[in-house]
């Protein structure tokens, strides 16, 4: 599998090696963007990338390597803090920017309208880092996660909340579930 | 006298969610309410432009977020503005009051309901009364046109938001018969003709940009 992280903790997260470990283990090939670092604008919902240079943002920043690596992926995992029970804004900077990755048509699945993908349907995985792993703000998370999943059409999804609590084999175990669900 | 400030979520100042803020302020208005809109990417833009919002929301009574769905979620610049308030620790006034409008392109409302839950969160953290949040769905349809051109669609919408600020002026949380209002019901049953509808509309644009394949894929190796 070829797995695209796309990190918006505001510093290097521990979790993040053990994740990495855990993807290595299973064999996955792994980039990882940690996106505080990039220099990436905020999307203006123009719709070039749908119907005037179809499948190319005509704001040109960072986000170049980042729709490269996506594009070739079987895999898109969010890591990040939870911040009002949803995505940092750090993260969501560039998922605003996965309009690109969409065709500017709509299907009908089951009881929804979607907009097909440009490069094939990808799985996702959602990992939140928060103060607990239960309450509001982690019920909306999984929501979210699960409405991307229906959403980008994912074919399988997996999310889950890391707290400090967890122990480091908990984490793991979490992990190798998570990677269980997407593949399966 | 009351003051409420709306806020504009839309990266695209004089789209839908800037319409709907108007069609807030006018209602507002006639109640006695003092309002003023600002757009968030004003504020994203322009750290002087982000210290006046910020006074402006530590006086205000009422401050209602009017936004769309980005990615089944809030824009990125609404998170950031979120983020900022919250680091920022600004000021209070007693019993203020928070509220959302949130709009997308698909007619299910329910896709903002992660929208809803985060601006909840942030009223909370805020220590703002949580009044309660409207979606609305099909807004693309709507196409950043003025209420009052909008026909029998446009009087439902106004309706509906002269319900939400009575509710407000009267310190009650959003009855859900505005919701009610709101809503457009499209039957099951018109999802294909309305897909096939919006993807005519969407390949007669790119035809008109000189654009004859949709589906080309940049980024493939």
């Amino acid at each position: 599998m070829r797995a695209v992280i796309l990190d918006g903790h505001s510093g290097k997260n521990h979790l993040e090696e053990i994740l990495l470990e855990e993807l290595h283990n299973q064999n996955w090939k792994v980039e990882s963007f940690f996106l505080p670092d990039m220099q990436i604008l905020p999307c203006r919902s123009c719709g070039s990338c749908g119907t005037k240079t179809p499948g190319t943002c005509i704001l040109k920043d960072e986000m170049e390597p980042i729709f490269h690596a996506l594009a070739n992926c079987d895999v898109m995992i969010f890591f990040t803090p939870i911040q009002f029970g949803g995505y940092s804004a750090s993260l969501k900077k560039a998922v605003d920017r996965l309009m690109t990755m969409g065709l500017p048509l709509y299907r009908v699945k089951g009881d929804h309208l979607l907009h097909p993908t440009r490069y094939g349907n990808k799985r996702l995985m959602g990992l939140g880092t928060y103060q607990h792993c239960d309450g509001e703000e982690v019920v909306n998370f999984n929501l979210l996660v699960e409405r991307n999943a229906l959403n980008m059409i994912s074919p399988a999804y997996s999310h889950r909340v890391f707290c400090p609590k967890l122990e480091t084999h908990t984490i793991r175990t979490m992990i190798q579930e998570m990677v269980e669900e997407v593949t399966s | 006298m009351r003051s409420m400030i709306l806020l504009n979520g839309s990266p695209r100042r004089e789209k839908t969610s800037f319409r709907f803020s108007q069609a807030i302020q006018k209602q507002a208005e006639a109640c006695g309410v003092e309002t003023e809109i600002y757009h968030i990417i004003d504020a994203f833009e322009s750290s002087l432009r982000m210290d006046e919002v910020i006074g402006k929301i530590e006086e205000a009574d009422y401050l209602g977020l009017v936004t769309p769905l980005y990615v089944d979620y809030l824009p990125y610049p609404v998170l950031w503005f979120m983020e900022e308030c919250i680091k920022r620790e600004i000021r209070v006034k007693s019993g203020a009051k928070f509220f959302a409008i949130a709009q997308c392109g698909f007619p299910d409302v329910r896709l903002l309901d992660p929208i809803m839950g985060a601006c909840e969160i942030f009223a909370k953290k805020m220590k703002r009364e949580w009044v309660g949040g409207i979606g609305y769905g099909g807004g693309a349809i709507l196409d950043g046109i003025p209420m009052e051109e909008l026909g029998k669609r446009g009087e439902l919408i106004t309706h509906a938001f002269s319900m939400m600020v009575e509710d407000l002026v009267n310190d009650q949380k959003i009855r859900e018969d505005v919701q009610v209002e709101m809503t457009v019901r499209i039957p099951r049953i018109l999802y294909r003709p309305l897909a096939f509808y919006l993807n005519h509309r969407s390949k007669q644009i790119a035809r008109k940009n000189g654009v004859h394949d949709l589906w080309t894929q940049p980024y493939i190796d």
